[in-house]
């Protein structure tokens, strides 16, 4: 058995009854159940591997071989830290450390009418019906190990409820920071739901971090319900440090005219494994889906979205951008997938990818899947370096080379920063990009042009 | 709105043409895959010693892979049962009294066989200026126009012929570009290949006509396991035809064929397919499996490989003709149409393995999916570290016919080299209602207007054929698709 296999083992002869323990006998039963089910299907499954087509592009020996000594949050986290880490100016309505709350929004009055965002705690006690409904809904613990494995020891959940026609005029923040210290690697589990009540019009923002250089596995599973009429958008930032596994799965599930648009800035300087799976169930749905990673050092970032269409008259448009330097590896997989009798469907695809240096490389595999006839449906896919000419247009203009390179960079990556409508957030993913962008240029090992 | 048109309805229950079985007598080996039947086929054809520790050697490790799952090749998109190894018959040969000595000796059944083809031999000899070599069954037949090619210095002859007179190259180039291990299908191709066409081009030679193969399963119960070999030496050039055609029978047969080509330096092959097995009835019943292994390795500096392929036959098609780039600027083409209608399911596509500097190649594809057919592209575009410059440029296209069928793309790319360019661009879409009407209007008849528009959908593929399959191409598409609009 792997490393990380034992690791998880010994923290199942430890876990308590006590986090299934709820005022509410319907969300109790729940929680049991995803732990039991997520449990489970984990064992029959085991570690996902190469011989998955669905994880062909990643080796999985780094996240087996993973040297683990806990499992799940620690006991105290002392929010001075924060002061000293980047993300310090994120002013997070929910912090999350190592998949528990730390501090909710029941400590603030500043969120705007009709949005509540709660620890599993408070939402047993203010919404537990809806919580037991939805939660672990749109996520099929049989065929994914991974979230199986996040149902069943997750502890915590970052619960976002959207009343209905209500427009809360600026973006909800969550931000989730996983710990490790060199004596106690860890692995941790979070998990998101965001439920939006039809008409509803929000943004949500996630900040996945990590605090400290040592080994570690993170696993956060988000959840976005989106009702008929209603607009959500999406917006995440990864950041890790080299040694550090990171698992993102969002699922979306769109009723009638609902809008999702889901926004994955991905700078982890380890290994990212991050899904984005939204179907659309009925008429009119709209998905957006995308992305930008910036792979530098020996990341490697295994993108794999999953656009499924199954009703009529929906639209999904997708662009994931890749840039990759130093000897990083950036893998894509996007899928389109439409259903029989989804009709009238009309579906985008785009995967530019800018390779940098010696020894970068990009696996993009974009596919489409289509059982209905009265369909549009197209992908593209590009792997190519900065162009010459732009390059010398700047250089004789009289700059120097390393400007030159990051302001084409730059402009590759501005797409995605343009696509944020919401200014306060635009602002802070172009701020971390930037930082990213600059390190990279200025990085040895760049190889002249 | 094609389903009250009558014309369409006579088109879509248009039967099989080639469907016919010829009665002659055939020397065939018991059911079965035993290593007495490996060193049978090998005495049989009166094979060197070193030919049958090749097969043998596949044939071990065919019987490993039989037992390991992960060696089954069931990652494509196509479903059925597995197959019954030990219930093919791997060789079957028309029974003939003493070798031939020309074409006119040949048995007169055989002959009409290939006259209801349409490719009477004869005939091609004296008016196309093509050179055939046909194999019936496991057994080539018959070459033609042997003495002109001699001329030139080329050898074009039955596979068999190629170990017996040339072993020399057949040594060295075997096995080369797919080894026995490569695959599942080729591994069993490696150990009871019975026979195939083999095809040198010395140095310097510019093939003067075209080299064409055709290929038919005759008897029932039987699978077809041919090989093909085709070497270029420098500055030479060749284009070579394949096609194929198998009675109608209920139940499924299996070709498992192997096709390696060699281009040295600034050679250049081309190397069309026109492939229409028998691809079961409406029902999905019989039709043949085709699960063909086809690479081409471009060795030489500035070498070209070109495959071209109209597959509209076989209930199953799992195909991946492929290029592996390793001399500098060496080029890679592919140019496919891949047609499903009824029951039937392909997943075919390619390989672009760029390993020199300034490679380059080309992947055009189009996908026609119609009743209840099932397609996949599936390609791999792949630029090692060492391929500098390395350009490729791919489309595939899908055109949907019907609210039954399936239309999906794969392609695989990687690129682990900085200066390398790679573009995809894959759609889907159907037949638009204005086109049609357009066609319509000006009183072209449906099936005309879908005919029109599909050829002109597949053109840039129909144009890199040669002109005789140009047109056979044209034909089969349009006797394949029509009726299958809804």
């Amino acid at each position: 058995m792997s490393a990380f296999v034992d690791a998880i083992a010994r923290a199942r002869e430890g876990l308590s009854d006590r986090a299934l323990e709820t005022p509410s006998a319907t969300l109790s039963t729940r929680l049991a159940t995803l732990r039991n089910e997520g449990l489970a299907a984990f064992d029959e499954q085991g570690l996902p591997n190469r011989r998955d087509e669905r994880w062909k592009g990643t080796n999985t020996a780094k996240l087996a071989d993973l040297p683990l000594d806990c499992v799940g949050p620690g006991v105290d986290f002392d929010e001075a830290v924060l002061d000293e880490l980047f993300v310090a100016d994120f002013e997070a309505d929910l912090l999350f450390v190592d998949g528990r709350t730390v501090r909710s929004s029941a400590d603030r009055d500043e969120l705007p009418k009709g949005v509540l965002v709660l620890s599993l705690e408070e939402a047993a006690a203010e919404i537990p019906d809806l919580v037991a409904e939805k939660l672990g809904a749109l996520v099929d613990l049989k065929t994914d190990a991974l979230a199986a494995l996040n149902a069943g020891l997750f502890e915590d959940v970052a619960v976002v409820s959207i009343a209905s026609n209500t427009r809360p005029g600026r973006a909800i923040r969550i931000l989730s920071l996983s710990t490790s210290a060199p004596e106690a690697s860890r692995a941790s589990f979070a998990r998101l739901l965001v439920v939006a009540g039809s008409g509803s019009e929000a943004m949500v923002v996630l900040e996945s971090a990590t605090v400290g250089q040592a080994p570690g596995f993170a696993s956060i599973v988000s959840e976005f319900h989106v009702a008929e009429n209603a607009k959500l958008i999406s917006a995440e930032i990864q950041s890790g440090s080299a040694e550090r596994v990171q698992v993102s799965q969002i699922h979306a599930a769109l009723e009638r005219d609902a809008r999702f648009a889901s926004n994955v800035l991905c700078l982890s300087e380890g290994l990212v494994r991050s899904e984005v799976d939204a179907t659309m169930n009925a008429p009119g749905g709209r998905v957006g889906m995308n992305g930008l990673f910036l792979g530098r050092g020996d990341s490697h970032h295994d993108h794999f979205t999953t656009a499924e269409h199954a009703a009529p008259h929906c639209e999904s448009d997708e662009e994931y951008r890749g840039i990759l330097a130093d000897s990083s590896a950036g893998v894509f997989r996007g899928r389109v997938l439409v259903r029989p009798d989804a009709q009238k469907t009309d579906a985008r695809q785009s995967n530019p990818n800018l390779l940098l240096s010696e020894g970068a490389s990009i696996d993009t595999k974009p596919q489409l899947e289509i059982y209905a006839d009265d369909v549009k449906a197209s992908h593209g896919s590009t792997i190519g370096q900065l162009d010459e000419e732009a390059l010398f247009f700047l250089r004789a203009r009289g700059i120097d080379e390393a400007t030159a390179r990051l302001v084409l960079t730059r402009g590759f990556a501005q797409t995605f920063v343009d696509g944020l409508s919401d200014e306060s957030t635009r602002a802070l993913v172009a701020d971390r990009l930037d930082e990213a962008l600059t390190a990279l240029e200025t990085a040895p090992g760049e190889p002249s042009a | 709105m094609a389903g009250v048109n009558p014309e369409l309805e006579k088109l879509a229950k248009q039967d099989y043409k080639y469907g016919f079985v010829t009665d002659i007598e055939e020397d065939r080996v018991a059911p079965g895959l035993t290593e007495d039947v490996v060193r049978l086929i090998s005495s049989k054809k009166n094979e060197p010693e070193w030919l049958l520790e090749y097969r043998l050697k596949a044939y071990r490790r065919f019987r490993e892979m039989l037992q390991e799952e992960e060696s089954h090749p069931e990652w494509a998109k196509v479903s059925y049962p597995r197959i019954d190894y030990d219930d093919i018959v791997y060789y079957s040969a028309p029974k003939q009294q003493k070798k031939i000595e020309s074409l006119d000796d040949l048995d007169p059944e055989l002959r009409e066989t290939y006259d209801k083809l349409g490719i009477s031999l004869l005939e091609q000899k004296r008016l196309n200026g093509i050179a055939v070599d046909a194999v019936f069954d496991s057994v080539s037949v018959a070459t033609t126009f042997k003495a002109e090619l001699e001329k030139h210095g080329i050898i074009f002859c039955s596979f068999s012929e190629a170990v017996e007179n040339h072993p020399d190259l057949v040594k060295k180039y075997l096995g080369s570009v797919v080894p026995y291990s490569d695959n599942f299908f080729a591994c069993l191709n490696a150990a009871v290949f019975s026979d195939g066409s083999f095809a040198y081009i010395p140095k310097g030679v510019r093939c003067p006509m075209e080299l064409s193969t055709y290929f038919r399963i005759n008897a029932a119960g039987t699978g077809q396991f041919e090989r093909t070999l085709l070497i270029a030496d420098d500055d030479a050039y060749v284009s070579y035809l394949e096609g194929c055609t198998a009675p109608q029978r209920d139940e499924n047969q299996l070709h498992a064929a192997v096709v390696e080509l060699v281009a040295l330096d600034r050679a250049e092959i081309k190397y069309s397919t026109v492939q229409n097995w028998y691809p079961g009835d409406e029902n999905g019943v019989g039709g043949i499996y085709n699960f063909v292994t086809k690479r081409g390795a471009c060795r030489g500096h500035k070498s070209k490989i070109s495959w071209t392929q109209v597959e509209t036959g076989s209930a199953i098609t799992w195909k991946y003709p492929s290029c592996l780039l390793i001399g500098d600027e060496s080029v890679g083409e592919f140019y496919s149409v891949a047609m499903t209608n009824n029951k039937q399911q392909a997943d075919t596509g390619t390989k672009m393995i760029h390993i020199g500097k300034n490679t380059s190649s080309t992947i055009i594809s189009k996908g026609i999916s119609a009743g209840h057919g099932d397609q996949s592209y599936r390609g791999l575009v792949r630029m090692g570290p060492k391929a500098h410059g390395a350009r490729n440029y791919s489309q595939c296209d899908s055109l949907l016919m019907g609210d039954k069928c399936g239309a999906h793309t794969f392609p695989y790319l990687e690129a682990s080299n900085p200066t390398a360019t790679l573009e995809h661009e894959a759609t889907t879409s159907k037949i638009s209602d204005d086109q049609l009407f357009f066609c319509r209007q000006r009183g072209i008849s449906e099936e005309d207007a879908i005919s029109m528009i599909v050829n002109g959908f597949c053109k840039e593929v129909l144009r890199e054929l040669p002109m005789e399959f140009a047109v056979e191409a044209q034909n089969l598409l349009s006797v394949s698709l029509e009726g299958a609009v809804g």
